[in-house]
């Protein structure tokens, strides 16, 4: 039977290499990557501006009111012109609450319009 | 300034690995900038579970890669290169004493994986683990090719020292 082989040593090759020193940096490309701020804008994160909101706000509630004469007033049951043009506001509605869900606007804010 | 602060604390040993990897300290010091760049632009992707080390590093890894591949060098990434002549300074080096000079010459001649695993994990410390995460392999993968590595490290500082005899 033969005898497994012990596994190599390199601890002295190992405590070797952890003295190498990467050597410094030259004061060149250390004075390049200071100059990195200066010399490349950091991007702003897109976010949606104040009047971009209200102004989503104010379509989501004026497609919602529109909705909601139409069908309260019955047009879903009487005219099919007049079902379908408000099943196109509340389609148009369901996608300004989507739209304002993405643009995360508080729900509050949503109900305590008028 | 922290950017300054990571700058100092990361940048040499940045370039170190990326010309154990592209064997070229101008494109070294290249990969380093945009490295700089991206960590400027891209601050907000800094994900805090992995080490901002082990993030530069594999920013930087990956851009070396891409270059090493527009070369058309992609054998430069295998495993089983042959290993490139010794530096014809490396006598004198074993002459004047500076044996850790004669190992950055050593380390420089290996197989970039083999190399760039020796950097991370016995000169910039890094743990299997991490080192795995920087080349995008598997940890597994990393014990093999620093084994591989100090065997043929050591055969190499041998060929050297005899060279020197």
């Amino acid at each position: 039977m033969t005898r497994p082989t012990p596994p190599e040593d390199f601890s002295d090759l190992e405590r070797e290499l952890a003295e190498v020193q990467a050597p410094a940096l030259s004061d060149t490309a250390r004075a390049r990557l200071l100059s990195i701020p200066r010399r490349v804008a950091q991007p702003k994160r897109w976010a949606p501006s104040p009047r971009l909101r209200r102004t989503a706000f104010t379509l989501w509630a004026a497609a919602a009111a529109v909705g909601l004469y139409f069908g309260g007033s019955g047009a879903f049951d009487t005219s099919s012109e007049d079902s379908e043009q408000a099943r196109i506001e509340v389609s148009a509605a369901d996608a300004e609450f989507e739209l304002l869900a993405e643009l995360s606007l508080p729900v509050d804010e949503v109900e305590e319009f008028p | 300034m922290a950017y300054e602060a990571l700058v100092d604390a990361h940048a040499a040993k940045l370039t170190f690995y990326a010309s154990r990897l592209l064997r070229d300290q101008i494109e070294a010091e290249d990969v380093v900038q945009e490295t700089f760049v991206r960590l400027w632009q891209r601050a907000h992707e800094y994900d805090e579970r992995s080490g901002v080390a082990t993030w530069l590093h594999r920013i930087a890894h990956n851009l070396a890669v891409d270059r090493l591949r527009k070369r058309g060098k992609d054998s430069a990434l295998t495993e089983d290169d042959e290993l490139a002549s010794p530096d014809s300074s490396a006598p004198s080096l074993f002459a004047q004493k500076e044996r850790a000079e004669a190992l950055r010459t050593a380390l420089a001649t290996l197989p970039a994986r083999q190399a760039a695993a020796l950097t991370l994990v016995h000169i910039d410390g890094m743990t299997g683990s991490e080192a795995a995460e920087v080349m995008g392999v598997g940890v597994e993968a990393v014990e093999s090719l620093l084994s591989r590595g100090k065997r043929r490290l050591r055969e190499l500082l041998a060929r050297i020292s005899i060279g020197t005899a």
